[in-house]
């Protein structure tokens, strides 16, 4: 049906990206697999992005809204961010292949 | 001493999610930029580094 995203289609994050991305987040010492919002703010603060669009990355990233972003949503945030210096306006809500294969949920039958 | 409900969550439910996000959190408004920058490549062509 329309609107159902296929559990199994590709992640927008490409595999070179992740790969990338997964460099810097295992450099910002992440804890049991997470990073706080105290070590990503610093970060997404060098794109010098106003406040409020990094604001914007954080809701869409923190997908399960601990308030930690582990390595796929850390992935999603950085994406969002190198879109959003491309010029690209960042989405008021996360588009379906956006979200991390992992974080997916079955369609409820 | 069975004065208090045990009823109530610990955590109200409805804490909105911005308390969360570092980006509106009073608390990390003093955060400085930190010395990993992924996204100098697009700084560098466009802006000089500042000597002051």
């Amino acid at each position: 049906p329309p609107g159902v995203v296929p559990i199994d289609s590709p992640w927008a994050v490409k595999p070179e990206e992740k790969l990338k991305y997964d460099a810097i987040f295992d450099s910002l010492s992440p804890v049991n697999g997470m990073l706080s919002g105290e070590k990503v703010k610093p970060v997404l603060l060098n794109s010098k992005l106003p406040v409020d669009v990094l604001g914007r990355v954080w809701e869409l990233s923190d997908i399960d809204r601990d308030g930690m972003l582990d390595r796929d949503e850390f992935a999603v945030a950085m994406y969002l961010v190198y879109r959003a210096l491309e010029k690209e306006p960042v989405p008021m809500s996360l588009p379906a292949p956006l979200v991390p294969p992992s974080k997916r949920k079955k369609p409820a039958v | 001493n069975h004065g208090f409900s045990m009823e109530s969550p610990r955590f109200s439910s409805s804490t909105p999610s911005r308390k969360k996000n570092p980006f509106l959190d009073d608390d990390l408004a003093d955060v400085q930029p930190s010395p990993i920058n992924p996204f100098s490549a697009y700084f560098d062509k466009s802006e000089a580094p500042q000597s002051n």
